[in-house]
C-alpha cells in the first residue's frame, strides 16, 4: 500500500507546470564573410589564408568564411553580393569607381573613429597611402597593399640575342622586331583585364597623373585614351603579341607562364607578378616603362597605387555589434606588421605598413621595384582605377582584340563605354 | 519526556512470535524493495522524460537543419540567378535602349534567359516556377515547370510581393497565400537592385514546391511526434501535420516561445510541447506529444514495481508462515507442557530436531521429569516428617524401658501363673516392636495379619467377647503377597475405635482379602455405628484427592480419620494415584474400608 501511494504521488508531483529549458547550445561563433581577389591562383592567396588561420586560432569565437575569387569574376561577385543584400563583412577592393559607388550607397563603414582611437595602428601605415581611401574627409579603407606596374624582361633572352633593353617606344619596337626575327614572342599578352596593362602603361606615359584621374571631360574621353590604342595597334601590327591562335581562349596563367618559361621576352605586369616568379629570379628584371616621346608624364614615370589589398568593412557588419568587434579585430590582424612581413616574405608584396625591410630578404625584383618607385619622377595611379570598372570590362577589355585587328575603331569602343555610363546614369 | 516509541515497543513486545517474525520480515524485505523501487522509479521517470524531450528536440533540430538546408538551397539558387548578367541586363532594360542590339541578338539573349530559367525549374524540384518583373513593370519573364496546374503569372501580386520583398533589402523573403488558415502557395521573393547605384530594378519570385518542405519531417516523425507545425513569425501556419493545429496556436503559449528552442509541459492539456526557432528565415517548428504517450513507459514501470511489491509480500508471507510454523510449533509444545506441569502432570514432548529448540525441548523433558520426581520426593518427605512427629511422641517413653517392663510383667505373670497377662504382654511387645521399626519395609500379608491378631488379642482384654475378628482369605497365595508394614493395622484400629467401640452388641470385624481384576483387594468391614452419607462423601472426596491437592489443602488439618488418610496417602505415594482406600457405610449398620493395591509393585 505504501509503495502504491508513493509511486502514484510521485508521478503527479514530478511534473511541474511550464517546465521550461533553453537549448544547451554551444556559443554561436561570429562568422565573418570575406571577399577579395586574393583567391585561387593569386600569389596573395596563400599568405592570406595563413593570416586567417592564425587569426582563427587566436580567436576561437570568430570564423572567417573566405570567398575570395581571383580574376575578373571577383568584381561581378562583389557587386551582385552587395546588390542582393548578401554583403560581405570585410572585403578587399582596389580604389576606383566600384568602391566609390559602394561608399555612395552607404554600404561601407566609416573607419575614421576606429583609426583615431588606435593611433598606433593608424601610424603603422605610410601617411601618403590614406589619400586613396579617404572620401569627403572620412577614411573608409585600410590601404595595405602597394602596387606598381612595370615592364618585366627576360634579361637572359636579351643577352642571348644581344638585343638592347628598350628605353623608349622606338627601341621597344626594334626589340620586338629582333625577337620576332629569332622566333621568340616579344611581349606576352592576352585580352583579359590584366592583358590591358601594356595599354594602361602607354596611356599613363601619354596622359600623365592628372588626366588619368579625370578620363572624361565634356561628355567624351580624353584623346590619349584613343591615341594609346593606336600605339597598341602599332605593336600588334609588328607581331609584338602571341598569334591569334595562341591567344584564343588563353587565360592569365598561360600568359604569365609564357614569360616565366622564357617563351616570351617581355610582359607588362603588376608588382604581384613578382610572387609568381619562383625560380631563376636573377634572369628577370624590371625596367622603367619605355618613354613615349609625345607623352605628358615626366619620365621615368611609374603606374603606382593601391591593390586589392585595400580593406573595408561593410555597413552591415558595422551595424552588428558582435561582427563589428570581430571585423575590427580582423582588420587589425590583416594590416598588422606581422601580416605585412608575411605577405612580403611569401609573395614579395610591398605594403604601406612601416616594417623593417632589412630583415625581409626581398628578392632582387622587389628591391628593383622599390628602386623604381624611388627613382620615378611621376607616380601615376592605375588607369583602370579611375574608369568605370564594369563598363571598362564589358566595353573596352572585351572589345580590345577587335580594335587591334581593325574590326572596330578605338573611338567606337570608347563611345560604347560612354553610352553604358550614360545608361547607368553615371554621366550626363 | 515520554518516549513516543514506548507504546509501539510495548505493542511489539506483546505480539506473538509468529506475528513478530512476519512483521520483521516485511520490514526487512518490503522496505528496501519499496525504497529501491521508488528511487528507481523516480530516476527512470526523470530519465525517460529527459530522453523523450531530448529525442523530440533532436528530431526538431534535424527538421530545422533540413528545412534550413532547403531554404539555403533556394536562396543560393536565387543568388545564382542574380549573378546572371543576361537576366540583370534585361531587368535593367539595357537592351531595350541599345541601338547596337539587333533583334536577332535580342532573340538570342531571351533564349539564353529562357534556358537558364528552364535549367532551374527542371533540375530543382523545389522550384515550381521562377518569375522576374522589372521595376517599371514594362517587362516580365517567367517559367513554370508545369508539374502542377498553378500559373505563376496569375499568382504573382507585384505590389503586395514587392512590398514584402523590399523589407529584405535584397535578401530572400517569404510570402504565403493562405487558404483555410494554412499556407497555400509559398513564394520566395527578392528585390533586385542595380549593381552600381543600388536602386531597385526588379523583383524575383520563386513559387516553391510545398511538398519539398514536407519532406523535412519524412522518416523522422514517428507515431508519438505526429503533430508538427511550421509557423511564420506572424503566426501563419506554413506547414502542418497536425490534425488539430488550434492546440498549438494558442496565443498565450506562443508568447513563451521566443527563445531558440525548448520545451514545456502543459498540465491542462496534458501535452509535452517542444519547439525550435530557425535563424533565417525566422520560422518556428513546433510539435506536441500527449503526456499519455510520453509517460507510457513510466506508467508501465510503475505498475511493474507495484506488482513486484505485492508479489514479494505474498511470497514473503508464505515463506514466513512456513518458517515461523517450524519455529513456533516446538515453542507452543513447550508452552503447553509447561501449563501441564503447572497442573502437576508430566508428559514427554516429542522431539524431532537437533537444533537449539530440540536441545531446549530435550532439556525441558529431562527437567520436568526431575521436577515430577522432586515433587513425589517432597510429599514422601512430608509424610515421613509427620510420622517422625508421631514417633517422637511415642519415643517419649523409652522403648527399652517399656520392653524390659513388659518382659518383667511376662515373667511375673508366668510365675504367678496368670497366662492371660503373659499372652497380652507378649502381643503388646510384638506390636511395639513392629511399630518401633516402622518404615515402608515390605512384609508378607501373612505377617501383617499376625500383627493384626496380636492387636486384637490385646484389645480382647478390654472388650472381652464383645469383639470378634473374622479373617477371610480367598487364596492362601495371597498371604505371600508383600505389602508395606503396618498398612492394614491402622484400619483395624480405626474400625475398633470409631466403629464398634460404642455399640451395645458384639462388634464383628471382617477382614477379607481377594484378588479382583489383577488387583489385591483387602476389605475391613465393621458392624459399628456407621457413617451418614455426607460424612462418607466428604471422606471419600478427601481420599480421592491427588497427592498434590491433598498436601496443599488438607494435609495440615486436624481430623479424626487421620489414620485412614495416612494409609491412603502411603498407598498413593507408593503405588500411584489410582490406588488407595474407598469407604462405604450405612449409618448404624456397617462401615467398609476397601483397600486397592496392585499385584505388581508399581513403585519405583
Amino acid at each position: 500500500m505504501l509503495s502504491i501511494t508513493l509511486l502514484s504521488s510521485s508521478c503527479v508531483n514530478n511534473i511541474k507546470p511550464s517546465d521550461y529549458v533553453d537549448f544547451n547550445e554551444e556559443k554561436q561563433k561570429t562568422e565573418l564573410r570575406f571577399i577579395s581577389s586574393w583567391g585561387g591562383i593569386d600569389p596573395q592567396a596563400e599568405p592570406l589564408n595563413m593570416v586567417f588561420n592564425e587569426f582563427m586560432e587566436n580567436n576561437k569565437g570568430i570564423d572567417i568564411i573566405n570567398e575570395s575569387v581571383s580574376g575578373e569574376d571577383f568584381l561581378t561577385k562583389i557587386k551582385v553580393d552587395f546588390a542582393s543584400g548578401f554583403d560581405p563583412d570585410v572585403f578587399g577592393l582596389w580604389p576606383g569607381s566600384d568602391i566609390n559607388a559602394l561608399i555612395n550607397a552607404g554600404k561601407v563603414a566609416d573607419l575614421t573613429d576606429v583609426l583615431s582611437q588606435d593611433p598606433e595602428w593608424k601610424e603603422s601605415f605610410k601617411p601618403d597611402a590614406w589619400a586613396d581611401t579617404t572620401y569627403n574627409g572620412l577614411i573608409y579603407g585600410l590601404p595595405f597593399e602597394r602596387i606598381f606596374e612595370g615592364l618585366f624582361i627576360n634579361k637572359d633572352l636579351f643577352d642571348q640575342y644581344k638585343i638592347k633593353i628598350p628605353k623608349d617606344f622606338e627601341e621597344l619596337k626594334k626589340a620586338v622586331l629582333a625577337f620576332r626575327a629569332h622566333d621568340k614572342i616579344p611581349i606576352a599578352l592576352n585580352y583579359s583585364s590584366e592583358g590591358t596593362f601594356l595599354y594602361q602603361n602607354i596611356l599613363a606615359s601619354l596622359a600623365g597623373k592628372y588626366i588619368i584621374q579625370n578620363p572624361i571631360s565634356g561628355g567624351s574621353v580624353k584623346d590619349c585614351y584613343i591615341k594609346a590604342m593606336e600605339y597598341m595597334k602599332e605593336l600588334y601590327t609588328i607581331d609584338a603579341f602571341p598569334t591569334q591562335e595562341m591567344v584564343n581562349g588563353m587565360d592569365n596563367k598561360t600568359r604569365d607562364n609564357m614569360f616565366i618559361k622564357k617563351d616570351a621576352a617581355m610582359i607588362v605586369q603588376g608588382s604581384w607578378f613578382i610572387g609568381k616568379i619562383d625560380h631563376d629570379v636573377d634572369t628577370v628584371d624590371i625596367i622603367p616603362f619605355p618613354t613615349i616621346n609625345d607623352g605628358v608624364a615626366k619620365s621615368p614615370s611609374l603606374v603606382y597605387g593601391l591593390g586589392c589589398g585595400t580593406f573595408y568593412m561593410s555597413k552591415n557588419a558595422w551595424n552588428d555589434k558582435e561582427k563589428r568587434k570581430a571585423a575590427i579585430k580582423l582588420l587589425k590582424a590583416l594590416t598588422s606588421q606581422k601580416s605585412a612581413q608575411l605577405f612580403a616574405l611569401k609573395s614579395g608584396m610591398i605594403s604601406t605598413i612601416n616594417i623593417d625591410r632589412a630583415g625581409l630578404n626581398y628578392n632582387y625584383l622587389t628591391q628593383k621595384g622599390l628602386q623604381l618607385i624611388d627613382n620615378a619622377k611621376e607616380l601615376i595611379g592605375p588607369p583602370d582605377s579611375y574608369v568605370d570598372r564594369t563598363a571598362w570590362e564589358e566595353k573596352i577589355v572585351k572589345q580590345f582584340i577587335y580594335v587591334l585587328n581593325g574590326k572596330r575603331e578605338a573611338s567606337s569602343v570608347w563611345n560604347d563605354y560612354l553610352y553604358d555610363l550614360r545608361m547607368r546614369n553615371l554621366i550626363e | 519526556m515520554k518516549n513516543p516509541f514506548r507504546g509501539l515497543i510495548k505493542i511489539y513486545k506483546d505480539l506473538p512470535i509468529k506475528r513478530k517474525m512476519l512483521y520483521i520480515s516485511y520490514f526487512q524485505i518490503l522496505i528496501p524493495v519499496i525504497i529501491i523501487g521508488f528511487v528507481s522509479y523516480i530516476i527512470s521517470e526523470n530519465l525517460i522524460q529527459t530522453k523523450s524531450i531530448n529525442y523530440s528536440l533532436d528530431l526538431m533540430r534535424t527538421m530545422e537543419l533540413r528545412l534550413t538546408d532547403c531554404v539555403n538551397n533556394l536562396t543560393s539558387i536565387s543568388q545564382d540567378l542574380l549573378y546572371d548578367n543576361n537576366i540583370y541586363d534585361r531587368l535593367k532594360g539595357k537592351d531595350r535602349y541599345n541601338y547596337n542590339i539587333t533583334s536577332l541578338d535580342e532573340f538570342e539573349k531571351k533564349n539564353t534567359i529562357d534556358n537558364t530559367l528552364n535549367k532551374y525549374t527542371f533540375s530543382r524540384s523545389e522550384i515550381q516556377a521562377i518569375y522576374f518583373e522589372t521595376y517599371d513593370r514594362k517587362d516580365k519573364f517567367y517559367r513554370d515547370n508545369h508539374s502542377v496546374k498553378k500559373d505563376i503569372k496569375a499568382l504573382v501580386k507585384y505590389d503586395l510581393m514587392s512590398a514584402v520583398a523590399r523589407k529584405g533589402h535584397g535578401k530572400a523573403m517569404w510570402y504565403f497565400t493562405m487558404n483555410n488558415g494554412k499556407a497555400d502557395n509559398l513564394f520566395l521573393l527578392r528585390t533586385i537592385y542595380d549593381r552600381d547605384n543600388f536602386k531597385e530594378i526588379g523583383l524575383m519570385v520563386f513559387l516553391v514546391n510545398k511538398e519539398l518542405f514536407e519532406s523535412v519531417y519524412k522518416g523522422l516523425v514517428n507515431d508519438e511526434m505526429q503533430n508538427v507545425v511550421i509557423i511564420s513569425p506572424d503566426n501563419k501556419i506554413i506547414l502542418s501535420r497536425s490534425p488539430d493545429t488550434s492546440n498549438l496556436l494558442n496565443k498565450s503559449r506562443l508568447r513563451e516561445t521566443n527563445k531558440r528552442g525548448g520545451w514545456m509541459i502543459d498540465q491542462n492539456k496534458k501535452t509535452l510541447f517542444t519547439y525550435v526557432s530557425m535563424d533565417d528565415p525566422n520560422w518556428r517548428i513546433m510539435s506536441y506529444i500527449p503526456l499519455k504517450l510520453l509517460y507510457k513507459d513510466i506508467y508501465d514501470f510503475r505498475t511493474l514495481i507495484i506488482m513486484l511489491c505485492i508479489l514479494t509480500a505474498f511470497l514473503l508471507t508464505l515463506i514466513n508462515m512456513k518458517i515461523s510454523k517450524d519455529f513456533v510449533t516446538p515453542i507452543k509444545r513447550l508452552e503447553n507442557a509447561m501449563k501441564q506441569i503447572q497442573k502437576g502432570s508430566h508428559k514427554d514432548i516429542e522431539v524431532d530436531r537437533n537444533d537449539e529448540l530440540g536441545f531446549i525441548t530435550r532439556t525441558f523433558n529431562e527437567m520436568s521429569k526431575e521436577i515430577s520426581h522432586l515433587i513425589t520426593w517432597i510429599y514422601r518427605e512430608q509424610i515421613t516428617r509427620k510420622e517422625a512427629q508421631l514417633k517422637a511422641l511415642q519415643s517419649q517413653i523409652n522403648p527399652h524401658f517399656l520392653f524390659n517392663t513388659l518382659e518383667s510383667i511376662n515373667w511375673m505373670a508366668q510365675l504367678q501363673n496368670v497366662p492371660e497377662i503373659s499372652d497380652m504382654v507378649t502381643a503388646l511387645s510384638s506390636l511395639m516392636e513392629a511399630n518401633i521399626g516402622r518404615d515402608d519395609k515390605l512384609i508378607p500379608l501373612r505377617d501383617e495379619f499376625k500383627y493384626i491378631d496380636h492387636y486384637i488379642a490385646i484389645l480382647k482384654n478390654r472388650f472381652e467377647d464383645r469383639i470378634q475378628l473374622k479373617v477371610y482369605v480367598d487364596n492362601d497365595d495371597i498371604l505371600e503377597l508383600e505389602i508395606p508394614k503396618l498398612l492394614i493395622q491402622p484400619i483395624i484400629e480405626n474400625a475398633v475405635y470409631h466403629g464398634i467401640c460404642d455399640i451395645n452388641k458384639k462388634g464383628v470385624i471382617n477382614l477379607n482379602s481377594y484378588i479382583e481384576y489383577g488387583e489385591l483387594i483387602i476389605e475391613v468391614v465393621d458392624n459399628g455405628i456407621g457413617m451418614d452419607k455426607e460424612s462418607v462423601k466428604a471422606l471419600n472426596e478427601t481420599l480421592a484427592m491427588d497427592n498434590d491437592t491433598y498436601f496443599r489443602t488438607r494435609a495440615n488439618e486436624e481430623r479424626k480419620s487421620i489414620g485412614l488418610e495416612n494409609v491412603n496417602r502411603r498407598i498413593k505415594l507408593f503405588y500411584g494415584e489410582k490406588y488407595g482406600l474407598r469407604i462405604t457405610s450405612e449409618k448404624d449398620e456397617f462401615t467398609k474400608v476397601r483397600v486397592t493395591i496392585p499385584l505388581k509393585d508399581n513403585s519405583e
